[in-house]
């Protein structure tokens, strides 16, 4: 492979890493959305 | 719970990013120098110079919402700046790293400790110590205080890192869009501006998701403090 292949082959790699960490960030929003309505549940039976 | 404009800029994005490799591997033209592998390192170029971008404009960031922390004590302006650093911190490693890979093949070593690239690594520095200060420090004012304060005196090697160039002589290539000492050809200028408008929309995207992110793991943790309460 020549290095024309490397750097695109580096190109995209970070960017599937960005994109990666993107799909990561969304995973981890949806986790704490689902947490925070079970909390709120549990305050309001506490309560 | 991921709202509509997230939706559309994921998808633009995704769009844009598909754009601007094509245009970078293939329609830019190959530029004339006697190594072929400085010829193809070129190609770095639209990637390095955005990442600085947008490290710069992080930072930018970080500085304004350390002000305004300080100016109103607004938790809102900490996230802000804690959100921007790490985006910052992130952009700023990926110049580092594209830095020497296209040094290598050009000047013939990885590195050199000329002002622009040491002053660079200074500035990682500066907001990578900036992240630890709030790792390592408890959850209060005197952390949101702290981490304000080297917000903004972090923020002062951004302008040495950008005219080092200028105010000194240095082995890192001259600016060639802001200054009169070279221009880009047109496919070369419209790839590069291109690319930039990219970055500058990945920013978006990422700082409004660390918000979102900072935002709720914030409220669960208070969330958790009223139920030991209870």
């Amino acid at each position: 492979m020549d290095a024309f292949v490397y750097l695109f082959l580096a190109y995209g790699f970070i960017w599937l890493g960005i994109f990666g960490f993107i799909w990561y960030m969304n995973k981890k929003v949806d986790h704490l959305n689902q947490e925070m309505t079970l909390l709120k549940e549990l305050i309001d039976q506490k309560k | 719970m991921r709202s509509k404009i997230d939706k559309i800029l994921l998808i633009i994005l995704l769009i844009a990013f598909s754009v601007s490799i094509y245009l970078i591997f293939q329609w830019v033209p190959q530029i004339k120098a006697s190594n072929p592998a400085e010829q193809i390192a070129q190609r770095i170029f639209y990637f390095h110079v955005p990442s600085a971008w947008l490290g710069f404009l992080a930072f930018f960031v970080v500085f304004c919402g350390s002000v305004a922390y300080l100016a109103t004590r607004n938790r809102k302006y900490e996230l802000i700046s804690v959100a921007s650093a790490e985006i910052g911190v992130l952009f700023i490693s990926l110049v580092l790293i594209t830095g020497p890979i296209w040094a290598k093949p050009v000047w013939g070593i990885w590195w050199t400790w000329d002002v622009r690239l040491t002053s660079s690594l200074i500035l990682w520095l500066i907001y990578v110590a900036f992240l630890m200060l709030r790792r390592y420090l408890p959850d209060g004012s005197k952390r949101a205080n702290l981490s304000a304060v080297v917000g903004i005196i972090g923020f002062t090697d951004v302008p040495i890192v950008y005219y080092s160039i200028r105010w000194w002589e240095t082995q890192h290539p001259k600016a060639v869009m802001a200054s009169s000492e070279g221009s880009l050809a047109a496919p070369m200028f419209f790839a590069f501006m291109f690319s930039l408008a990219t970055f500058t929309l990945l920013y978006v995207y990422l700082i409004r998701k660390r918000y979102q992110l900072l935002t709720l793991e914030d409220t669960l943790n208070k969330q958790f403090k009223e139920m030991e309460i209870l």
